[in-house]
């Protein structure tokens, strides 16, 4: 089933459709349920549309929107100045300006926010800091006065006046709720709000803020300091981590002079006595662990800086490595430099002195097998080639009917063979070979003349191979050959190599070279003949 | 069809008269020709900006313009078609001036000026109103103007196809496009939802 089209949909909703079109499409949608639901949507968003847009306005702001166009009609009509165009509804670059200055408004009060809420943390600090001169500024001299604009006037109720002076150009913006500056609506410069003077905690009964969190410090009176501060009574003491009373201490000259935690791995003992009152540290009873290294028993001594390390111990001569340290790896390794072969190493023990005692025959791995005499070597090298070397001249320049030739070696195709003799010794490559046969093509007249007719084939197919060669032996590449009466055709390649296939029988072959004048001859196609070689005249 | 009277959009009927005082500096007959076509020169205003406060500036400007340009009005037609013609091209002339987004992006308040909230049609409908009116402010001018004339001032094809100049199955297709697109549109904005 084809639904409705939306043109036809939409014609339908809009009842444009007569006829049979109509009576189609209603038949369809008394059926169709899909077609049916996609005109509702489509009915839903045309009835969401005209209640946007199509709504009637008000009539009494459709009136007043009328007198202010017939004023402006009259002016145009009298020629006088066309004044400004007003709207009883903001603009909607209005609209977003309005909501940028909201944005910025809402900004501003977030700084504002936060600003003051670093100025109490900052007044909560000057009030735990100690009478110093520097504290005792006023904050009025130190932190510059914050302005605080008062709120702008929203004035969306005011119509916005645009002034046509051209047909497609409005006045410059009257004065509106932008956040421009505007002379006559612009808001009086705003007096700096003035700060109110720090609070300081009191003593006694004083700051709100503070004095629920130091009762419950419940703070006991420092013997050290020699300040009291009576448990329950208010006061800005703060006690760092080792209870040291830091701003009853009336040495104390600030942070920044402040001594750091001692070290960790400084002892409890001198931790707790400072380092200039603290004499001679004794020695450890017995060779106590200091920073685990082993102390030899000789106290450090002490510096204005603290106490000084202590020398090294000494290393022992035996035992765990110690003695070694100072020794190169091929000592530790038990070996010594070879002044026979410099840069190599050989086991500990002079040779010179006949220390027999050195096992020769242990190499380390490390080292590289010393060299020895090449001598041998070399001399056994060059008798082994001087063998070759004559043992192939001698089978190389044996006389011919001795039995014995050296087998010819070709590398690449730049040697070519030498014309053979017509010696069937000379042609001969393994035992199972036989020599190739040389058929000499004479220039003949074209087939079926004078030539002998060859017998008919008798067999299946064989294969004949040879080479194509001219009178002074050198072969002849490209020469076509074809056997006569049938399909079968061949040609020789760079080295005048050539196979046919034909059956076993004496065959016509018509030979062409490029160029040449085409002769013919008989061959015999026979199961297992030897490579031919045709000499071409 | 629609009962809403579509004669000021098709038929001349005293126009062309006031057209010939008017045009002799009669403001009277000006005004009243006006008069007679600001209810659909309002409704097409707000159609085309659908901002309120942007429908009665063009409104303005619209007179001012056609007061201007009165030699040029069309002598034995409707003056209507006239009138909302420039009041296009004047908010073509507008919107060069603005971005795709700031033109198509959805007001914070419904076109008659109140809020979104107002009214008791629920939040359902207030998000198809926000979808269809999204929808509407991406379709082609051209388009747009062809659904405001069927759907707001409810004129037949054969109506439209007079006071555009298109043939009626032109009129139908490029109904039937919009209304797809605006369907696509509105899915789309309920998928993503």
């Amino acid at each position: 089933m084809s639904h409705l089209s939306m043109q036809e949909l939409s014609a339908s909703l809009d009842g444009a459709l007569t006829g049979p079109a109509l009576e189609q499409a209603v038949a369809h949608l008394a059926t169709c349920h899909a077609c049916r639901d996609r005109q509702a949507r489509l009915a839903k968003h045309d009835d969401a549309l005209r209640r946007l847009l199509a709504g009637d306005p008000d009539d009494r702001a459709l009136d007043a929107l009328a007198r202010r166009s017939e004023e402006l009609v009259a002016a145009v009509v009298r020629g006088l100045p066309v004044p400004p165009l007003a709207t009883s509804a903001p603009l909607r670059d209005d609209e977003e300006e309005a909501r940028q200055a909201r944005e910025a408004q809402h900004r501003e009060e977030e700084r504002r926010e936060e600003e003051k809420a670093r100025e109490d943390v900052r007044r909560i600090l000057d009030a735990l800091a100690p009478p110093s001169p520097a504290a005792t500024v006023p904050t009025e001299a130190t932190a510059p006065p914050t302005a605080i604009a008062p709120p702008e006037p929203t004035a969306s109720a005011q119509p916005t006046a645009i002034a046509p002076t051209k047909p497609t150009e409005t006045a410059p913006p009257q004065p509106t709720a932008s956040p421009s500056p505007a002379p006559e609506n612009a808001a009086p410069p705003v007096a700096p709000l003035r700060r109110e003077p720090p609070r300081t905690p009191e003593r006694a009964g004083g700051s709100v803020a503070l004095e629920p969190f130091f009762d419950e410090l419940k703070l006991e009176p420092d013997d050290r300091a020699g300040t009291p501060a009576g448990k329950g009574e208010t006061s800005d003491v703060v006690h760092d981590g080792d209870g040291y009373d830091t701003f009853n201490d009336r040495a104390y000259a600030g942070p920044q002079q402040r001594e750091g935690p001692p070290p960790v791995s400084r002892a409890p003992e001198l931790r707790a006595k400072p380092p200039a009152a603290a004499g001679p540290a004794p020695a450890p009873a017995s060779g106590a662990a200091r920073e685990g290294a082993r102390l030899a028993g000789t106290p450090p001594a002490e510096t204005p800086h603290g106490p000084r390390k202590p020398a090294r111990p000494e290393l022992r001569a035996e035992g765990f490595g110690v003695a070694r340290k100072s020794q190169p790896a091929w000592a530790r390794m038990g070996l010594e430099p070879d002044p026979l072969a410099p840069g190599m190493f050989r086991e500990a023990g002079d040779p010179s002195t006949g220390d027999a005692s050195v096992d020769r025959t242990r190499r380390s791995p490390y080292t590289p097998r010393p060299s020895r005499s090449i001598g041998p070597a070399v001399v056994g090298a060059v008798a082994s080639v001087g063998v070759l070397t004559a043992v192939i001249l001698v089978l190389r320049f044996t006389p011919a009917g001795s039995g014995f030739h050296l087998p010819r070696v070709e590398f690449g195709r730049g040697l070519e063979p030498a014309p053979v003799a017509s010696t069937p010794t000379s042609q001969v490559r393994d035992a199972s070979t036989r020599p190739a046969v040389e058929i000499e093509v004479k220039p003949t007249a074209p087939a079926g003349s004078a030539a002998p007719v060859p017998a008919p084939p008798t067999g299946g197919a064989t294969s004949l191979c040879g080479r194509v060669v001219d009178a002074a032996g050198k072969p002849l590449a490209g020469v076509q050959l074809t056997v006569e009466g049938t399909t079968t055709s061949a040609r020789s390649d760079d080295r005048g190599h050539f196979c046919l296939e034909a059956a076993a029988g004496a065959h016509f072959v018509r030979f062409q070279g490029p160029g040449g004048s085409p002769q013919r001859s008989t061959l015999e196609f026979a199961a297992g003949a030897p490579e031919c070689r045709l000499v071409v005249r | 069809m629609d009962s809403r009277p579509s004669r000021p959009w098709t038929e001349a009927g005293q126009d062309p008269e006031l057209l010939v005082h008017a045009q002799r500096g009669d403001l009277a007959a000006l005004l009243r020709i006006y008069n007679t076509h600001r209810l659909a020169l309002w409704r097409t205003c707000l159609a085309i900006t659908r901002h309120q406060g942007e429908a009665e500036l063009l409104f303005q400007e619209t007179l001012v313009h056609a007061t201007q340009q009165l030699r040029a009005a069309p002598a034995r037609q409707p003056l209507l078609p006239w009138l909302v013609q420039l009041a296009r091209q004047l908010d073509t002339s507008h919107a060069r001036g603005r971005t795709v987004s700031s033109r198509t992006a959805l007001p914070a308040r419904r076109p008659n000026g109140e809020s979104w909230q107002a009214g008791a049609h629920g939040a359902h409908h207030v998000d198809v109103e926000q979808r269809a009116l999204h929808g509407y402010s991406l379709l082609d001018p051209d388009d747009q103007w062809l659904v405001a004339l069927r759907l707001f001032e409810r004129l037949s094809y054969a109506e439209i196809s007079r006071v555009t100049g298109l043939s009626v199955a032109r009129v139908s297709h490029r109904l039937a496009v919009a209304r797809e697109y605006l369907d696509q549109v509105c899915q789309a904005e309920d998928r993503a939802a």
